[in-house]
């Protein structure tokens, strides 16, 4: 497919989507110390940019992540509850949190080990994912 | 009265969550997102999760679930596969390589189709007129050797062409039970 400029590009290949992804995973890091690993998602499971602190997250989390938040989703729609915030899983050995950037179809997910509390990983999650969305809401 | 599990595999773009739809009775649960690589197939969502539908076929209820076609969500077939009992592949006559496809799906899951059902619809034939469908058959019979697999050319818009696709692989999965039944 030829790329014209009224054509819309995918997010994982729009290089300011790309820096700009860059940068919040950027400033989660700094500010989440717990956490593991991070990835900015296209809704299809491709993956924008991730972080990593400890090494590995796994290949597959992006379209895990994809499904998941799919699916969470699907559950809201279908109990008549309105968009879902974010969807979080409790593990033994740490959690992971998927959020939606407003507007846009992208998707964050966020791997942390136990040390972190829950309330500072939603509540510092949910500052970067509003961040990023009026960013890309003016640039794009 | 019996409860079937049917699951719809087969390549991005051949039709599965379009079957469901057009099967469904209940309003479908979805999980489409935005296509990010419309240049691979050239359409606006794909299937992430999967797709859910039911349909009863007095005395029978079906439920319909789709999988994601993208072999990146394939761990989502391994979830699905678990509790099905009859499987659907679909395939778009369109599709570069349509024989490489089924052979994938029918060894993907030639567990299921072993233990319950299977057929196999070619969809999209309006779009692309060809004669895979001795080719079809050839390749099935390769990876699925000790049974018969049916093959129908189908448009997965059209509510009669899919309703048929499915009592015939009901079909073949009650008479598969009553040989295994029978002394
Ligand atoms: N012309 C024509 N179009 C068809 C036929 N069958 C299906 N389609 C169209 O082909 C497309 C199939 O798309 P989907 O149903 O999303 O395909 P899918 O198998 O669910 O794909 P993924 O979820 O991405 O793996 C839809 O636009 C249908 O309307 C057919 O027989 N003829
Ligand atoms: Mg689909």
């Amino acid at each position: 497919m030829s790329e014209t400029e009224t054509e819309v590009v995918a997010a994982h290949r729009d290089p300011v989507v790309i820096d700009a992804s860059i940068r919040a995973l950027a400033g989660l890091r700094e500010l989440l110390p717990s956490l593991v690993g991070a990835l900015l998602l296209t809704d299809d499971g491709f993956e924008i940019a991730r972080a990593t602190q400890h090494g590995g997250t796994d290949e597959r989390l992006a379209s895990m992540a994809s499904s998941l938040q799919a699916l969470g989703e699907a559950i809201a729609r279908e109990l008549g509850l309105g968009d879902s915030e974010y969807a979080l899983i409790e593990a033994h050995h740490g959690r992971v949190l998927l959020r939606r950037i407003a507007n846009q179809p992208i998707i964050l997910a966020g791997v942390f080990d136990d040390d972190e509390t829950v309330g500072k990983a939603i509540s510092v999650s949910r500052k970067l994912a509003d961040e990023l969305s009026a960013e890309l809401a003016s640039a794009r | 009265m019996a409860e079937y599990v049917i699951l719809f595999a087969g390549p991005m773009g051949a039709g599965k969550t379009t079957a469901i739809r057009s099967l469904s009775e209940i309003e479908v649960v979805s999980t489409e997102a935005a296509n990010s690589e419309p240049g691979a197939v050239d359409k606006p969502t794909t299937t992430v999760a999967m797709d859910y539908g039911e349909i009863d076929l007095d005395p029978d209820m079906v439920r319909l679930y789709g999988i994601p076609g993208q072999e990146r969500f394939d761990f989502m077939w391994d979830i699905l596969r678990e509790r099905a009992m009859g499987l659907i592949v679909l395939v778009n006559a369109d599709d570069p390589e349509p024989e490489r496809h089924v052979h994938e799906q029918l060894t993907a899951f030639a567990e299921l189709a072993t233990r319950g059902g299977v057929v196999v619809g070619v969809t999209r034939y309006d779009i692309q007129r060809t004669d895979i469908g001795d080719r079809i058959v050839a390749t099935a019979r390769a990876v699925l050797p000790d049974r018969v697999t049916p093959v129908f050319a189908v448009d997965a818009r059209d509510q009669e062409q899919m309703r048929t696709l499915l009592l015939s692989l009901i079909a073949d999965i009650e008479t598969r039970h009553a040989l295994a039944a029978a002394p």
